[in-house]
């Protein structure tokens, strides 16, 4: 059973969870370079002929690799 | 592009520069070469033994935390690889009729917009070392400024020596106008 605090308990109960925890903390940092990055793309006026391509692709990546990483954490998750 | 530029009322665009693809190509190299490193030191270290005292400790990695570990350092330079090209696509100069106009992106959030009055220019001269720039065309074009210790440094850029000949024909062209437009003085 998970008790509030930072005792042998709550340890036990949370280190299972690590790699999700894990998962979740990379994707919020990811998320959030993203989002200036984009940012830059759409604020500085890249072509549209580049956008087409360049955002499709950059998420395209990311979420095969997110979606590894998520498949990889949960395998962990014990 | 140009819309982030304020341009002059009349004012023409002549020729907008981008760094040489080398350049990008040799700031992608070293990131790139260290992707790699972690693969290359697992294939050759996961199952070896290390002996430590008189035990002997097997290095290994669980498949699932292999891939999790591979995939977060990919998403990681991934990132990196798609921040650097941006970095080099914001990075421009632009030669206006009037202008130099030099924008540099140094990271996210750190720009950095000057600009130069033709008038204002003294000397351009340009940089090439090496064999690769010698063979690419590509090096750097210093634009010495009047009346001002600063000197503009526009690094990799392709074909510098047109580049020069561009901007001096515009100063020469700028230079002309003025004289032309300059009122007589009275003589004594």
């Amino acid at each position: 059973m998970i008790t509030p605090g930072f005792d042998a308990g709550f340890l036990a109960g949370i280190v299972p969870h690590m790699p999700l925890i894990a998962f979740f903390v990379a994707l919020i940092i990811f998320a959030a370079y993203s989002i200036v990055l984009i940012y830059h793309w759409l604020k500085y006026e890249i072509p549209r002929s580049i956008l087409v391509i360049l955002i499709p692709v950059y998420l395209g990546v990311s979420a095969i690799l997110i979606g590894v990483m998520y498949i990889s954490a949960l395998a962990l998750n014990t | 592009m140009i819309q982030n530029i304020q341009l002059e009322k009349d004012e023409k665009v002549i020729l907008m520069v981008r760094k040489h693809w080398f350049v990008l190509f040799s700031d992608l190299i070293r990131p790139g070469i260290v992707f790699f490193v972690p693969f290359i030191g697992y294939i050759f270290l996961h199952g070896s033994t290390v002996p430590i005292g008189t035990e002997e400790l097997t290095l290994s990695l669980s498949p699932a935390l292999a891939v999790f570990l591979f995939a977060l350092w990919s998403l990681l330079f991934w990132a990196t690889f798609v921040r650097i090209w941006t970095e080099y696509y914001l990075d421009l100069w632009t030669i206006t009729d009037r202008r130099i106009i030099d924008i540099e992106q140094t990271s996210f959030f750190s720009r950095n917009v000057a600009s130069l009055r033709m008038e204002r220019i003294q000397d351009v001269t340009i940089d090439i070392h090496g064999v690769l720039p010698t063979l690419l065309h590509f090096g750097d074009l210093h634009v010495q400024t009047a009346g001002m210790s600063r000197e503009f440094v526009v690094r990799g850029i392709p074909r510098p020596r047109d580049i020069k000949n561009i901007v001096l024909q515009q100063q020469d062209r700028v230079v002309a106008g003025q004289k032309a437009h300059a009122p007589d003085l009275p003589r004594e």
